[in-house]
């Protein structure tokens, strides 16, 4: 009995030790591991898969092309992709778009792991570095000869789609950043108008207190919720010191971070958020606002549509310099890659030069308002006009934490989960929380 | 071959079972087993670095304190569920078992949240509970204590055991009809000689329900256990991937994910250069972790069913 036993324990182990290897067979293929053998592969495999798409591209047939679109902002950008699409459809009646919401960074990562990409995802450039990660190792369709003409476009645009000076995304067209949102109504009421310095913003802060308004409206629940408003401080802060360690560089001197956190904690004891951030998230905070329980808030300019129904304005954080601080941002509305492995690599580098087109800017510009960074679109929109006056873009801390980290040390996850959420309850205080923050830079 | 094969038919019947237990199990439990031999980001070449990813997690003192977190939480909620739910759902058992006045409709209310989704539970929770427009708040502002109202769903010190309610809000009635199952294989002549006796309602329950039930409740609190170790998405959807502020909703399926997958972030973002490696060393972790249990529930069983 007990032999019989082992002889099936046996068999069931062999079978799935077999299935592993199989698996981690392909794993490396996919993976383009970096071995020889590997590489040639794939190339090879890329290099059929291309003939057989340029055979029948030029023959005429009508090709699909699966789009992967970003899940978590269909609501967002779904009335836009709809008209892009048919726009695309109607200019190539031979390529027809199937557009599905299903990319997210765990989608991604798991169809490049199982080598399953669809033929043209959403990407978010070089803010993430899993574009140069994929581009490395040769998941992306180089788009160089497909998107030719990239005159219109800034600098900030082209680095955000390029890889050691390969063009693997299609360009972004806008600019968006984390702004003050303010009601209109609740700052006539009460007489006030948008702060141009940190100081004149605190007296507006303290009036709508002392008339027993909640002056922001502030999610500290979620990591990101809570980023918001420390986010649009940094660079009216610290932006020489982020632009330091963008470049890699290390500081002597905190003492402008330490005043940021101090200002961040100072504006929070006053109770200009109210007392139950830390329990509220940012579509609670954003309810409030919408509601008039809050007299501002710190959000996206992307956002902007959530407060339609509202007479609101909008102003960059100033800082005590007197200037307006954005952070830099190029959107991600329009920014699409392409698997080096699809079969149809002239129908998706149509689509995706499409994408970085006037005509399918200005349709996303229709649905979406964002501050455009090419020429040809004229602002309308008198909040997104009054988020365009920015005196200084600013590094985006996020950005600039994440690529700072290296093998030894994350500043990013302990910024957003350690450092940040306990400065914000008073688990830490100041100096506690940046001498964190200080030892994991200095990693 | 074709002589094994008819010497055991049954083999034949459990071939397809096999297989798909092995391919959408094993294999995905194995696979993981062998990406922790590696560093990994998800993406280029991995590089085999032995046992260093486990060393790794039991000595750095930040994911240490990441995993006692995680850990201590999964315990909260499963420790929450033996001492707090269990006897509910016993007692709520009992009651319908003994077709008490309107039991019938007890059942059905009490099982009926197992149909709905994660989300929809907490969505329903925060319609109840969230600080500008939950009912409970408005209820405790229109009645003169509006001192007390609070946004409940989000507070940090709260966050495991706002977690813990809706998962046994949810799960009540699942425990509850294995319980009624159970108590229905216990002889009526039994119970109904108990009665004679003078055995009251309670008293059946304590000295005659209770022993003979004792299977049960010892595979539902195994069952309790794993699914505390394993929980994620109530947790996700109130704490985000880094598990709410100072980890206080955070579990060990959660750090898996954060560590695998990174934070979501629209600002972007760094991959992990051992993302995967370290990843699936903490899956092969929690894994092992409900595994043993796993089997001590199995040798237990056999165990009882031998001396029975």
């Amino acid at each position: 009995m007990k032999m019989k036993n082992l002889k099936m324990m046996a068999l069931t182990m062999t079978m799935a030790v077999v299935l592993t290897a199989c698996g981690s067979k392909s794993g490396n293929h996919g993976a383009a591991s970096g071995t020889d053998t590997d590489s040639s592969a794939q190339e090879s495999s890329q290099d059929s898969n291309q003939k057989d798409s340029q055979d029948s591209n030029t023959d005429g047939k009508e090709v699909t092309i699966t789009v992967w679109g970003e899940g978590e902002q269909q609501a967002l950008y779904g009335d836009a992709f709809a008209e892009i699409n048919a726009a695309f459809e109607k200019a190539n009646p031979d390529i027809k778009i199937d557009y599905q919401w299903s990319g997210s960074f765990d989608s991604l990562t798991v169809a490049v792991q199982t080598d399953s990409l669809p033929d043209v995802f959403y990407t978010q450039g070089n803010k993430n570095t899993s574009l140069s990660e994929m581009a490395a190792n040769g998941y992306l369709l180089p788009l160089d000869e497909y998107i030719t003409d990239t005159s219109r476009f800034p600098e900030d645009a082209l680095a955000y789609a390029t890889v050691d000076d390969v063009l693997y995304s299609s360009l972004p067209a806008f600019f968006d950043y984390a702004v003050v949102f303010y009601n209109a109504d609740i700052f006539a009421k009460y007489e006030l108008e948008a702060p141009k310095t940190w100081d004149e913003f605190l007296a507006v802060c303290k009036t709508l207190q002392d008339n027993g308004e909640l002056p922001m409206a502030y999610g500290g629940n979620g990591w990101l919720d809570r980023y918001w408003l420390f986010g649009a401080m940094a660079p009216a802060y610290m932006e020489s010191e982020m632009v330091t360690w963008n470049e890699g560089g290390e500081i002597s001197d905190y003492a402008k971070v330490k005043e940021c956190f101090a200002d961040y904690r100072a504006f929070l004891d006053a109770g200009y958020a109210g007392t139950d951030y830390a329990a509220t998230d940012m579509a609670s905070a954003q309810l409030s606002f919408t509601n008039g329980q809050g007299a501002m808030i710190v959000d996206g300019t992307w956002n902007k549509g959530l407060y339609e129904s509202m007479n609101i304005g909008c102003f960059p954080i100033p800082g005590k310099d007197g200037k307006g601080y954005s952070q830099s941002g190029p959107s991600q509305s329009l920014t699409y890659s392409a698997s080096a492995k699809t079969a149809h690599p002239e129908a998706v580098g149509k689509y995706l030069a499409f994408l970085s087109s006037e005509e399918a800017e200005q349709i996303m510009f229709d649905h979406v308002p964002s501050i455009p960074i090419v020429d040809g679109i004229a602002i309308t929109d008198p909040v997104i006009a009054a988020a365009a006056e920015y005196d200084v873009i600013g590094q985006n801390l996020f950005g600039v934490l994440s690529f700072a980290g290296n093998e030894n040390s994350q500043p990013a996850d302990l910024f957003t989960n350690d450092v940040l959420p306990k400065l914000m309850t008073g688990e830490y205080t100041v100096d506690q929380a940046l001498e964190l923050f200080q030892k994991e830079l200095e990693k | 071959m074709k002589k094994f094969l008819a010497k055991r038919p049954y083999l034949m019947f459990l071939l397809p079972g096999i297989i798909v237990y092995s391919v959408f199990v094993v294999y995905p439990i194995l696979s993981a087993g062998y990406i922790s031999f590696f560093r990994w980001n998800g993406y280029g070449p991995k590089e085999f670095v032995g046992l260093q990813n486990y060393r790794e997690l039991f000595t750095n003192v930040n994911m240490m304190s990441q995993l006692g977190n995680a850990l201590k939480n999964c315990l909260t909620i499963f420790l929450l569920s033996v001492i707090i739910m269990m006897p509910i759902q016993i007692i709520m058992a009992y009651i319908i078992h003994a077709k008490s006045r309107g039991s019938g409709f007890f059942q059905v209310a009490v099982f009926s949240p197992q149909f709905i989704s994660t989300p929809v539970i907490v969505f329903i929770f925060t319609l109840l509970f969230d600080g500008s427009f939950g009912i409970v708040n408005k209820i405790l502002r229109e009645t003169g204590l509006g001192n007390l109202a609070r946004p409940w769903m989000g507070i940090p010190e709260y966050g495991i055991y706002v977690v813990w309610f809706m998962m046994t809000w949810a799960g009540m009635g699942v425990g509850m009809v294995y319980f009624i199952g159970a108590m229905k294989m216990i002889s009526h002549e039994i119970l109904e000689s108990a009665y004679v006796d003078g055995a009251g309602f309670w008293k059946r329950l304590w000295y005659i329900v209770l022993p003979q039930i004792k299977g049960t409740i010892f595979n539902i609190v195994l069952t309790s256990y794993i699914i505390s170790m394993t929980v994620f998405d109530f947790n996700y959807i109130l704490g985000g991937s880094g598990g709410g502020i100072s980890g206080s909703v955070d579990t060990l399926a959660l750090m898996f994910y954060r560590t695998a997958f990174g934070e979501n972030s629209p600002l972007g973002g760094k991959v992990s250069v051992n993302a995967m490696g370290m990843g699936t060393t903490i899956a092969c972790v929690l894994f092992l972790m409900v595994f043993v249990v796993a089997i001590i529930q199995i040798i237990l069983m056999f165990r009882t069913k031998k001396e029975d």
